[in-house]
């Protein structure tokens, strides 16, 4: 342990002061405190603990972490389409000045596919297997703009063009198991592009796929972002990704953003113990001869959280203060935020 | 070093929908897929050889026929010396206590009614070792604890363990019959980035520690680099590339290592890199390309005599043969679509239309811009007229007359780069075949040369 | 190592046969209501026909007009008689109890039989393959493609007076060593058991093979093949264990399937031939004394349906629990 200067009394801060730090007022989207539960038979899994962070326009925000650290259900939350028994119970998510979570469901839904859109990890899934891919890229065309079904299928080509699905005039009346993952995850591009949505918000969009694809898709989703200047969030859990589209980033640890702010600063210069953990063990391609540090331990229970900091038992550095006061994010830096209690710990 | 394990033209085809009324009935065909094709390898003593490319690539199928897991169609295998693919059952089961697999899925891997201790103990019953089940019980409790478990769960069910826990599980029961050497495919591709670490990791020491010779199957090049000292590379059940670990990294000769090695997103926002962008999907190796495998999505594929545009439009005008050649362009759809905005549609404007679509790639929103030289955008568009009129084989035929890579004709066989340990399949860098079109194309071959050696 | 592998060794015993009464409850708690009230439903007429003579004081055949009272022929329900008398001044409530016996060992043990050949032979075909897997579902298929009971009454006539017993002298045996079915091995019931059972393998057989398909897919099968264990060895030790959850399902509508069936052969006159009572039987007798005797007909017509419901109930809720797409483990073994 280092000699932190820290004062603890900093430090012990809520998740609303958290907000009113990171957070501006005017920003494309707003998250702030957001909270979000599962309920099931005798239990409470708090998925997400009281998230908070902006996006700004034309942006590109990562969210990244492992597997079950609430990043997913923090996309769902922010349209309030986390899937029963889960509820968004608290928090507010201002999109362009107003509140999602208190608007009714018609106007979530006038919302949904229209100026906000998502893409999904699986577009098997995400696609109706008995719909052709014409029809169903131009869905929100029909619901959102009234097009009619021929207007709405000519859009669909160009739509699909532009994202690059070769000879669209053929292929619009295909349905998608005649697609490859690739192509699929380029027609859910389409769709989420028809009316064109000021943000996309693409959870684990190449997860499914192989790592030339994945090329493909990310580079798209960039010259997409630079020519409509569409903000865009990427929940991934791959920080190759992170690194290389966005701007900026948060890093979630167990239903928290632990560390948020500018990419290139996070990267070089992380903060929090569980940052510097996650960076360490994701073997560099670029470098030679490299030993991974892992990170011990395994995430805690988010229906029973340890008392104090989350990341405490698995953490190299943890003292006893950091067992007992349970840390938010604060400034780090300009436009970089960290939830450890300590300035340097290491 | 001698060889451990060698892979001698070992090919896999699997038939697509094969039963007997099937092959009774002529106007149904058997489709072969040709997962794996006349592929040789070896792995030596001590080595850990590792084995990467994309899904569909053949390289599970390659290392599951290389155990007889599956049956290999053609080939051979040797361990040691014996020749595994003439292997009795008998002799087969000796075999399977000298090579183990650890396989990708924990969360499949292990038979969820079985405890742990039956899942340690079964192996080492099937093979003898130790004298009673005391003593098996003993020794499954000392390598669950060697893999990073304890005893108190040994007679624990698997779903009462995570996925890193479960995969070492299934790494103590390839352990239990102490192998020579291990195979792991895609061993942590299932996990989460931390765990991945713990894990291979844990493969790391377990192979220095009992000198385990290790065939290490993945997709992912980042995890390949930091375990594999030799890697080879799999495009479509053939052997593209193989070099050891750093030459492949530094020093990538075939154009699709070099494609995927800057495909991979790097954890390093300050690298901007020169992304080697690879048109169209994976084919599926069903129907595999002639020639080499990856030519139609090859960045340097070697154009045909007496081109002097572009690469880039070299390829656009490939990937518009492909397309037609697939009957994927059709003249009618295009037309309709035009109707729908203006009145009359001549056919000058279709093939303009197809143009743009196709070769031009207007509105695409990730695509360069690019010119043919204007012979070929002749040709082109007199083809694509040619479409429109309703011959669509004379638009096809024409293309194919006047643009036809050497890169289809024939296969490319390995080819050595210094030291003989390097070796790729690419036809860029086989002297024969680079002297022929040299003396066909003039510079362009050239040029492919030089940037493959560049990097 | 500073373990005590013998101490382990027996609470392993211990443990396993608690882990799984404790699986058992676990499946009951999670089915819902419905089922929860069949299971104790199915479990209420098990434990009656099991204690028949403890819960009527009459005998099933006891014609109640002669050794008691003449009056009590085809006589509604008193508290005496609460379900009334037959034609033959039999109790009618007696002959239910002990009916449910025949109805319940019928259903059981043709079952038993489907499940016996269903399963070896979907086994064998599933994991096998090729032109043995061919052959065997063809056969099956056949037998499928009869309408069943027409398939059951050509068996059943062509068997005649014989009992399968005479033809396999070895399930005979085995018969006559279980309880209460013991004493029907010169019966027709025995043949009907065996049709039943027979006509019902196919069903049992294409489930068997379809699971054993899916699971000698799965990985685990894969790396039993890798440990160099026997192919007999991994179909029964490996495949099997995880196939049987469907099985289980299918095997508790076919109960209720084959109650149903063994009454209609009954009604029919080809089934259970007297003295044993059945539901069917009951059914068939009364028939033409409905209007005025409906007691006779009534109350067997009621417990099959209630059992049928209930054992559909269960089977449905089984499934819902055992699903394959949405369960993650089967339990302990």
């Amino acid at each position: 342990m280092s000699d932190a200067q820290t004062t603890l009394s900093d430090a012990d801060i809520d998740a609303e002061t958290e907000a009113a730090q990171v957070c501006s007022d005017d920003s494309l989207l707003s998250v702030r405190n957001l909270q979000t539960r599962f309920q099931t038979a005798g239990e409470t899994v708090q998925a997400v603990d009281g998230v908070s962070f902006d996006i700004a326009e034309g942006e590109i925000l990562g969210i990244v972490g492992e597997s079950g650290c609430g990043k997913s259900v923090t996309s769902l939350s922010l349209m309030d389409i986390v899937p029963e028994p889960g509820e968004v119970h608290g928090g507010t998510v201002r999109f362009d000045g107003e509140d999602i979570l208190t608007k009714s469901p018609e106007e979530k839904r006038q919302l949904r596919g229209n100026r906000v859109s998502m893409v999904f990890q699986e577009p098997a899934k995400a696609l109706n297997p008995v719909f052709d891919i014409g029809w169903q890229v131009g869905e929100p065309l029909r619901v959102h703009e009234n097009l009619t079904k021929s207007a709405s299928r000519a859009k669909a080509v160009e739509l699909m063009r532009r994202v690059g699905i070769p000879s669209p005039e053929e292929r619009v009346d295909d349905y998608p198991h005649e697609f490859s993952g690739g192509m699929r995850q380029r027609a859910m591009l389409a769709m989420a592009l028809a009316c064109t949505p000021d943000l996309l918000i693409a959870d684990e969009p190449t997860t499914a796929l192989d790592v030339t694809i994945e090329a493909q898709i990310l580079d798209l989703i960039q010259e997409l972002n630079v020519q409509t200047s569409m903000s865009v969030l990427i929940v991934t859990h791959d920080l190759g990704v992170v690194a290389e589209v966005c701007d900026r980033v948060a890093v979630m640890y167990a239903g928290r953003v632990v560390e948020y702010g500018d990419v290139e600063d996070i990267f070089a210069n992380p903060q929090h113990p569980y940052t510097k953990g996650l960076i360490d063990c994701v073997p560099d391609p670029t470098a030679d001869e490299q030993s991974l540090e892992a990170i011990s331990g395994t995430v805690p229970n988010l229906a029973d959280t340890p008392e104090g900091c989350n990341f405490a038992p698995r953490c190299p550095h943890a003292t006893d203060e950091c067992r007992q006061i349970d840390p938010r994010m604060r400034a780090v830096g300009d436009d970089h935020y960290s939830a450890c209690l300590w300035e340097d710990p290491s | 070093m001698s060889s451990l394990l060698t892979i001698d033209g070992l090919t896999k085809h699997f038939s697509e929908k094969d039963s007997l009324i099937r092959r009774l009935r002529p106007d149904q065909e058997v489709r072969t897929v040709r997962a794996v094709d006349d592929v040789s390898l070896d792995v030596k003593e001590g080595e850990t050889l590792g084995l990467v490319g994309e899904s569909g690539c053949g390289k599970s199928t390659l290392a599951r026929a290389a155990v007889r897991l599956i049956e290999p169609t053609d080939g051979s295998v040797y361990f040691d010396g014996d020749e595994v693919t003439g292997f009795s059952r008998s002799e087969l089961r000796e075999f399977r206590s000298e090579v183990q697999v650890v396989f990708q899925d924990p969360f499949a891997s292990l038979n969820p009614r079985y405890t742990v201790a039956k899942t340690l103990m079964e192996p080492m019953r099937v093979h003898n070792i130790g004298a009673n089940d005391t003593e098996r019980r003993e020794r499954a409790a000392s390598l669950l604890e060697r893999c990073g478990l304890g005893a108190e769960h040994l007679d624990r069910h698997p779903h009462e363990f995570s996925g890193g826990q479960r995969q070492r599980i299934a790494i103590a029961r390839a352990l239990s019959v102490e192998p020579s050497m291990l195979i792991a495919d895609e061993p942590v591709s299932a996990l989460d980035v931390s765990v991945q670490a713990r894990i291979l990791n844990l493969l790391d020491e377990l192979r220095e520690e009992m000198g385990l010779s290790m065939l290490f199957i993945s997709h992912d090049m980042s995890i390949v680099r930091r375990v594999c000292d030799r890697v080879a590379v799999m495009y479509l059940g053939k052997i593209a590339e193989v070099a050891p670990t750093d030459r492949l990294f530094t020093d990538p000769q075939h154009p699709y290592t070099q494609a995927l090695l800057s495909a991979i997103p790097v954890p390093d926002p300050t690298v901007e890199r020169d992304r080697v962008h690879l048109e169209g999907d994976v084919p599926t190796p069903i129907d595999p390309p002639s020639g080499c495998r990856f030519h139609p999505r090859c960045p340097k594929v070697i154009p045909t005599e007496g081109w002097d545009g572009s690469q880039a439009a070299w390829q656009r005008v490939l990937a518009l043969k492909r397309r037609l050649a697939a009957d994927e362009l059709d003249a009618e759809t295009t037309r309709e679509h035009l109707e729908d905005e203006r009145k009359s549609v001549s056919d000058d404007a279709v093939v303009q239309e197809l143009y743009d679509e196709h070769v031009a790639r207007k509105g695409v929103a990730d695509a360069e811009t690019v010119s043919l030289p204007p012979d070929a955008n002749d040709t082109v568009k007199s083809a694509l007229q040619r479409l429109v009129a309703g011959d669509r084989d004379g638009a096809v035929a024409m293309l194919e007359r006047s643009y036809t890579t050497p890169c289809a004709r024939e296969e490319p066989s390995l080819t050595t780069h210094g030291a003989g340990t390097h070796q790729s399949a690419c036809h860029l860098h086989d002297p024969s075949f680079v002297t022929q079109s040299k003396s066909q194309n003039g510079e362009l071959a050239v040029d492919g040369i030089a940037s493959g050696d560049a990097r | 190592m500073a373990i005590d592998t013998k101490h382990s060794e027996n609470r392993s015993v211990v443990d396993q046969v608690g882990s799984r009464v404790r699986w058992l409850v676990a499946v009951y708690r999670r089915l819902d209501l419905s089922a929860q009230v069949s299971f104790w439903i199915v479990a209420a007429i098990s434990v009656a026909a099991a204690a028949a003579p403890l819960i009527t004081p009459y005998a099933p055949g006891e014609q109640l007009a002669i050794t008691a009272d003449p009056a009590l022929k085809l006589h509604p329900p008193t508290p005496a008689n609460p379900m009334g008398t037959d034609l033959y001044g039999r109790d009618v409530f007696t002959r239910l109890v002990y009916g449910a016996r025949s109805s319940l060992a019928v259903g059981l043990l043709a079952v038993g039989i489907a499940a016996t050949i269903g399963i070896t032979a979907g086994s064998i075909a599933g994991y096998v393959g090729g032109w043995v897997d061919e052959s065997i579902m063809r056969v099956m298929d056949i037998l499928i493609s009869f309408p069943a009971l027409v398939l059951a009454i050509t068996l059943v006539g062509a068997l005649g007076s014989e009992t399968v017993i005479t033809i396999l002298p070895v399930l005979g045996e085995l018969l006559a060593s279980l309880p209460v079915v013991g004493s029907w091995t010169s019966n027709n019931i025995i043949n009907v058991i065996f049709v039943i059972g027979l006509v019902y393998s196919p069903q049992i057989a294409r489930v068997t093979r379809g699971e054993v398909l899916r699971t000698s897919e799965e990985e685990f099968v894969e790396a039993a093949e890798n440990t160099g264990l026997s192919r007999v060895r991994i179909l029964v030790q490996h495949i099997l264990p995880n196939s049987m959850a469907p099985v289980l399902v299918q095997s508790t509508f076919l109960v209720a399937t084959a109650i149903l069936f063994e009454a209609s052969l009954s009604y029919l006159g080809l089934g259970v031939q007297p003295p044993i009572p059945t539901w069917g039987v009951m059914i068939s007798n009364g028939q033409g004394y409905l209007p005025d005797s409906w007691w006779w007909t009534t109350f067997p017509g009621l417990a099959i349906m209630v059992t049928v419901l209930a054992l559909n109930l269960l089977g449905d809720g089984l499934r819902d629990e055992f699903d394959p797409r949405s369960a993650t483990d089967g339990g302990p073994n």
